[in-house]
């Protein structure tokens, strides 16, 4: 990279499949990992920096959340502003399956950033809210390790709890 | 398939109301060890708090009604485990989803309305005769719930206040004698505001030849006496009301029914840190400015729910900085009293941290995870 054309500093990320992925410096900042790394190595920016456990799927869908967001922020922070932030986020959420749910999260969590797990938590929490047991097991890939005595009697310490759960059907 | 480790399997389910968290005991044995956690109740507790969610509104007439302060359009009875004999009872504090209740003949208990648990405390049988004020809140350093009676004996003319206050704990569940308030000229007339690890009243004191208001403070984990200093009034002629709001203790100036000013003690025990948050008058209400109480911020931290003359809700905005709306909704009870209590996980069971046998290895997972990240920190 030479001095003339870095106008805007690019950084290489490269996922798990070892698919790479070119951003600005400002978009690689927001990822708590690859900051602190640049914290302890400022002059390590040529190699592409590995996630090692981050799917390319998850890593793009993760660079759009940080160019969103950036934009947004770089507009002021009125509440409309604010408004069309949670908009992008309530649609984002939605258009991930149970499972890209949970692996968005691993990945959160690996590259430390926080605003982003915060979302995403809260959008499980909203997602699981109101369902039965046997669905939040499922979610989470839980085995049931009560008999069915001993579950019998826990769901009798509260059994008002069970009352007006979504039923079931996926 | 992916899964989740346990630290973001206790952040997801902190954020979610007491029944579900109830209902998802059956999820697993290390799911209901999770959420019968104390640390775990705290880090669900401190979520409710910072985020202003899981609030509960409880209307009082003969009997209690409530709703989520979120959702407001359903009201529902609250079944309170106290013989009410007709008479309903009365409310005398709210902390960190418990609630400390009395009837008529002063049976007294301590109940979590979320999780439909609760405790007898013993009487002190009636006082006949006797003026007497309590207070309820907890005890940070033996992380206890303390309900405090300060009984009026009589008054020496001219001189203070003889009285007697007791208190009686969750943990110990006996009442026992404490040193009594210093000095005190007129008795509290409410009960004990709790905010910061302690109860606080407004008392007169003789001043040289005069009487001034005074916020004393209980610190419940001492058990000491101290005087919190009050705000700069420009004018002192009101009459002086404590309340808390976000945590925070809170002095209600009420000038004649006219104008009523709220301050917020940002930072507890700092002077400077007084900040009037709003006025209101007289003419922004419908009826009588009287008896301004503050009770919860709005999810969003911008607006104010304010109960007034005991039976009116009003919303106030702080951007705006006016009065919004009052709450009216059809079907929702009139009350004389209103409270404001958090929908927690927070156990009456003082011998918690025992388990039995099969359950011992999953609790020594957990604690060894959950020491690392949600320990409460003192």
């Amino acid at each position: 990279m030479s001095a003339a054309t870095a106008k805007t500093k690019k950084i290489v990320l490269r996922a798990d499949d070892n698919h790479e992925f070119e951003v600005d410096e400002a978009i690689a900042m927001e990822f708590g990992t690859v900051r602190t790394f640049f914290e302890d190595n400022p002059d390590a920016t040529e190699e592409p920096i590995p996630l090692l456990n981050v799917s390319s799927k998850c890593l793009s869908t993760i660079i759009e959340y940080c160019k969103s967001h950036l934009a947004f922020r770089a507009r002021d922070s009125s509440s409309s502003v604010e408004d069309e932030a949670k908009a992008y986020d309530v649609e984002l959420v939605k258009a991930l399956d149970n499972e890209s749910l949970k692996e968005m999260i691993l990945a959160a969590n690996y590259l430390n950033m926080k605003d982003l797990l915060d979302m995403l938590n809260q959008a499980v929490a909203d997602r699981i809210k109101n369902k039965s047991v046997e669905y939040v097991r499922r979610f989470f890939g839980i085995e049931n390790d009560y008999s069915p005595e001993e579950e019998a009697e826990v769901r009798a310490q509260n059994e008002w709890a069970f009352e007006g759960v979504d039923p079931d059907d996926d | 398939m992916a899964n989740l480790p346990l630290d973001s399997i206790a952040d997801i389910l902190s954020r979610l109301p007491v029944r579900h968290l109830l209902r998802f005991r059956c999820v697993s044995k290390l799911w209901r060890s999770l959420i019968d956690d104390p640390d775990f109740i705290q880090l669900h507790l401190r979520h409710s708090l910072k985020s202003h969610t899981n609030q509960t509104l409880i209307l009082k007439n003969s009997e209690l009604h409530a709703a989520n302060l979120a959702c407001l359009g359903l009201f529902a009875k609250l079944e309170h485990p106290l013989m009410s004999y007709h008479q309903g009872i009365k409310i005398l504090g709210s902390c960190n989803g418990l609630l400390c209740i009395r009837n008529i003949v002063e049976d007294l208990a301590i109940w979590n309305p979320s999780t439909r648990k609760h405790q007898i405390l013993p009487s002190l049988g009636s006082c006949n005769g006797y003026v007497y004020v309590y207070g309820f809140g907890h005890d940070p350093i033996t992380d206890d719930y303390k309900l405090v009676k300060i009984i009026q004996l009589g008054r020496v003319d001219g001189k203070a206040l003889d009285s007697e206050v007791k208190v009686c704990s969750l943990k110990r569940n006996r009442w026992r004698r404490i040193q009594d308030i210093p000095c005190i000229f007129s008795f509290p007339g409410a009960n004990g505001v709790f905010a910061n690890g302690a109860l606080h009243w407004v008392l007169t004191q003789k001043v040289q030849l005069s009487e001034e208001n005074v916020i004393v403070a209980l610190d419940l984990g001492s058990e000491n006496y101290r005087e919190v200093p009050q705000p700069e009034y420009k004018d002192k002629r009101f009459q002086l009301n404590v309340g808390v709001l976000g945590g925070c203790l809170c002095a209600i100036a009420n000038y004649g029914d006219v104008q009523v000013d709220l301050w917020a003690m940002k930072e507890y025990g700092v002077k400077e840190s007084w900040t009037r948050l709003f006025s209101v008058a007289s003419e922004d209400v419908i009826g009588f400015l009287r008896f301004v109480k503050p009770l919860a911020y709005s999810r969003s931290g911008d607006q104010i729910l304010l109960e007034y003359d005991n039976i009116n809700l009003f919303w106030y905005d702080l951007k705006k900085k006016k009065k919004v709306n009052d709450v009216r909704v059809p079907g929702m009870p009139l009350s004389d009293e209103t409270e404001i209590c958090l929908q927690s996980l927070v156990s009456l069971d003082v011998n918690r941290r025992q388990h039995n046998g099969e359950d011992n290895k999953d609790i020594k997972k957990m604690d060894d995870f959950l020491s690392e990240g949600f320990k409460l920190v003192l």
